[in-house]
């Protein structure tokens, strides 16, 4: 899935009805670039526009797009004085995605017609206006599994129905039945839970990932097994212990420890994760490099790390370095492929040496995906090609005022 | 320490973008690159950078022009220099390679261009277009080539601008004054006429003598070997024969966005795709400086 064109229309400050703001992501040949930087000082719009495309692709995706700090309400997406805010996104499929995309709803036995549909346009409003509150009854939709928004979901014996909240807004495509192309991915999580499909399959449908400035949103559920191994079993063995974390530590420790016995899928051994995350870490903070998963002298395992002289753990890394890594153990963790990837502030406390590295490295990480992400960092904007670069405002002139 | 690459061209420029695609990613170097305009600019940029600190190296690298290919080798071949010359024109000309090409043209028609249909399928006829591309242009580039060398004529006579050097003040005082300076502008006068006078009286500077020259280099550019040796890609103006194909793929349909800039960096996109060090390119400047790079 590719976003070739966005249209924001009342989105907090950005676009009007009668002037709507538009972003083009594509090239000469009118192929969606893969990659994108979205190019501004301060208050330019820049984090805005990544909040605009999560909020409009999340619901029709039944993904977690937005970043935890966002809150959807009319008061804090709806410009002043207006009464909707809309935007409507192109996306481009590929044959393969819309072959795999009906495969897997072939799997699921749900009913719903794919599409063989290389663009569809999805028009996002919100709020709702048909209804003020409530459930939409209607037609298919997906829920936005934003994490403080309850989603009822409704299953029976022939498909998966799901309903979204009002409160997520409504969403169309044009062709009606395009929705369905969006759906790939929520399917396959669906049915990875049961057993029926395995991790192979996100690397055939896409979604949308978010990576707000704290670079948050990284989670990962860890076997018990494992969990046990890591923090012991006395930990372990507490009533309603909790196996999914989001601490970095642990899933590195977890990813260790899959290397060395890896999972089988149906299409034979999965990647190693751990090993695409070192590979990735010694490239972009040479010499630092990830040693591996280790225990010390009180047993306790932790990760250890060396920058050429001396070895340290995950606590004794860098701002930069710990950013580093968050990306790179959400792209591997959450098998980021054929997808939108919204990256706020790519140079977030990194060494123009890092920079470079990061610019080079990100869209070649994953097979297929569009990378749309920002920065007010002349020095990485121009290390990017002009025309994959979207001026938002005058970098030098606000630097020049002292106001960045 | 710090490692720096000095270059030709601004922010974002071509030179940035091939010299970290090819150099310093593909290599996986800690060296920053750092534009400094033309080359004119290169000895004073390197000086501040290495100024920063003792232990901070600068590196540059510039374009070759219209200098002979034996200047350029030089400097490859003295490499405590720190300067080196592209042994091609101009970073453009990296990007013309008709394996390159290909692969770009290739890459339109899975887009489903149906105008590129029409283009050269192989590299033998890659190489035919671009030839055809050329040619037009080589009166321009005998006569670039003249100018050149008639301006190393003049220079070795003396040079023609008027440059007093500053006298040393007399015994006793910090600057000079009224009588120093009068006679060094004399001088200077003097000396400017008198070169005038020798350089007007130059034979390379005599009208026959320019035509001889631009007709021996039109001669030697319209030799069929300067052509299928593949020397016209090395010595012509990158930037001229960008244009030029730019100018053809509009001229089959293409879009009026596929413009000089636009190919550069799809030329670029593609040669990232293929590059290999030492076998797209003998000798391979990137592999080479790579190489230097890797010292420090």
């Amino acid at each position: 899935m590719k976003l070739a064109k966005v249209q924001i229309e009342n989105f907090r400050h950005i676009g009007s009805q009668e002037k709507p703001f538009v972003l083009d992501f594509t090239d000469a040949l009118g192929r969606v670039r893969d990659f994108s930087l979205l190019v501004g000082p301060n208050t330019s719009g820049k984090t805005t526009i990544l909040d605009a495309i999560a909020a409009a692709l999340g619901p029709s995706l039944g993904m977690a797009t937005l970043r935890p700090d966002f809150k959807l309400s009319p008061r804090t997406v709806v410009r002043r004085g207006a009464l909707h805010a809309e935007v409507t996104c192109w996306l481009h499929f590929s044959s393969e995605e819309i072959a795999a995309t009906r495969d897997i709803f072939r799997l699921a036995e749900l009913p719903e017609k794919v599409l063989d549909a290389p663009e569809i346009k999805l028009t996002w409003t919100y709020p709702d206006p048909r209804k003020p509150s409530g459930f939409v009854s209607s037609g298919l939709f997906l829920p936005g599994l934003q994490s403080n928004i309850v989603i009822k979901t409704f299953s029976s014996a022939t498909s998966t129905q799901v309903q979204v909240p009002s409160e997520y807004g409504f969403s169309q495509s044009d062709p009606e039945a395009g929705l369905a192309l969006l759906h790939g991915r929520f399917v396959v999580a669906q049915l990875l839970a049961t057993g029926r499909a395995d991790w192979s399959w996100f690397r055939k449908v896409g979604g949308v990932f978010t990576f707000d400035q704290e670079r948050t949103g990284l989670g990962r559920t860890i076997s018990r097994q494992v969990w046990n191994i890591i923090h012991g079993t006395a930990e372990a063995a507490r009533e309603n212990e909790e196996l999914r974390t989001v601490d970095p530590r642990t899933i590195l420790i977890d990813m260790a420890l899959h290397s060395l016995v890896p999972p089988i899928s149906a299409n034979g051994p999965l990647p190693d994760e751990f090993k695409l995350i070192q590979e990735r870490y010694g490239r972009i903070c040479a010499p630092r490099r990830i040693v591996g998963a280790v225990r010390d002298e009180l047993g306790e395992f932790d990760v250890y790390f060396n920058d050429g002289e001396n070895s340290y753990t995950y606590d004794g890394l860098s701002s930069g370095e710990k950013n580093v890594l968050l990306l790179l153990i959400r792209f591997v963790a959450e098998r980021m492929n054929q997808s939108i990837v919204l990256i706020d502030e790519l140079e977030l406390n990194q060494h123009p040496l890092w920079q470079d590295k990061l610019v080079h490295l990100v869209p070649r990480m994953g097979d297929a995906n569009q990378i749309i992400a920002t920065t007010h960092s002349p020095y990485l904007r121009g290390a990017v090609a002009p025309e994959a670069v979207i001026d938002l405002g005058d970098l030098e002139e606000v630097e020049a005022t002292g106001a960045e | 320490m710090a490692v720096y690459l000095v270059c030709e061209g601004f922010l974002p420029g071509l030179d940035r973008r091939v010299l970290g695609t090819l150099v310093i990613q593909f290599h996986n170097l800690a060296v920053l690159i750092e534009p400094a305009g033309g080359s004119k600019g290169h000895g004073a940029v390197r000086a501040y950078l290495e100024s920063r600190s003792p232990q901070h190296v600068a590196i540059a690298v510039e374009d070759r022009d219209y200098r002979p290919g034996a200047v350029a080798n030089g400097t490859w071949a003295n490499r405590a220099g720190r300067r080196f010359i592209w042994r091609r024109h101009e970073i453009e000309n990296y990007l013309l390679h008709p394996r390159v090409i290909l692969e770009l043209f290739n890459d339109f028609r899975a887009a489903g261009a149906s105008w590129a249909n029409v283009l050269p399928a192989t590299e033998p006829d890659v190489s035919v277009l671009l030839q055809s591309l050329a040619f037009p242009l080589f009166e321009d580039h005998a006569a670039q080539v003249v100018r050149h060398e008639l301006v190393q004529v003049i220079n070795a006579a003396g040079g023609l601008s008027f440059g007093p050097q500053t006298p040393a003040p007399p015994a006793g005082a910090h600057v000079c004054g009224y009588a120093q300076w009068l006679t060094a502008l004399h001088q200077e006068a003097a000396r400017l006429c008198q070169t005038s006078g020798t350089v007007a009286k130059l034979p390379d500077l005599q009208p026959a003598a320019i035509t001889a020259r631009y007709d021996a280099h039109l001669a030697q550019v319209q030799n069929p070997v300067f052509l299928t040796s593949g020397n016209y890609l090395i010595e012509m103006k990158g930037k001229d024969l960008l244009a030029a194909l730019s100018r053809h793929l509009v001229g089959l349909g293409a879009p009026a966005l596929l413009n000089q800039a636009t190919v550069a960096d799809e030329l670029l996109r593609m040669l990232e795709r293929i590059y290999q060090p030492n076998l797209v390119y003998q000798p391979d400047d990137f592999a080479e400086l790579a190489d230097i790079l890797r010292q420090y």
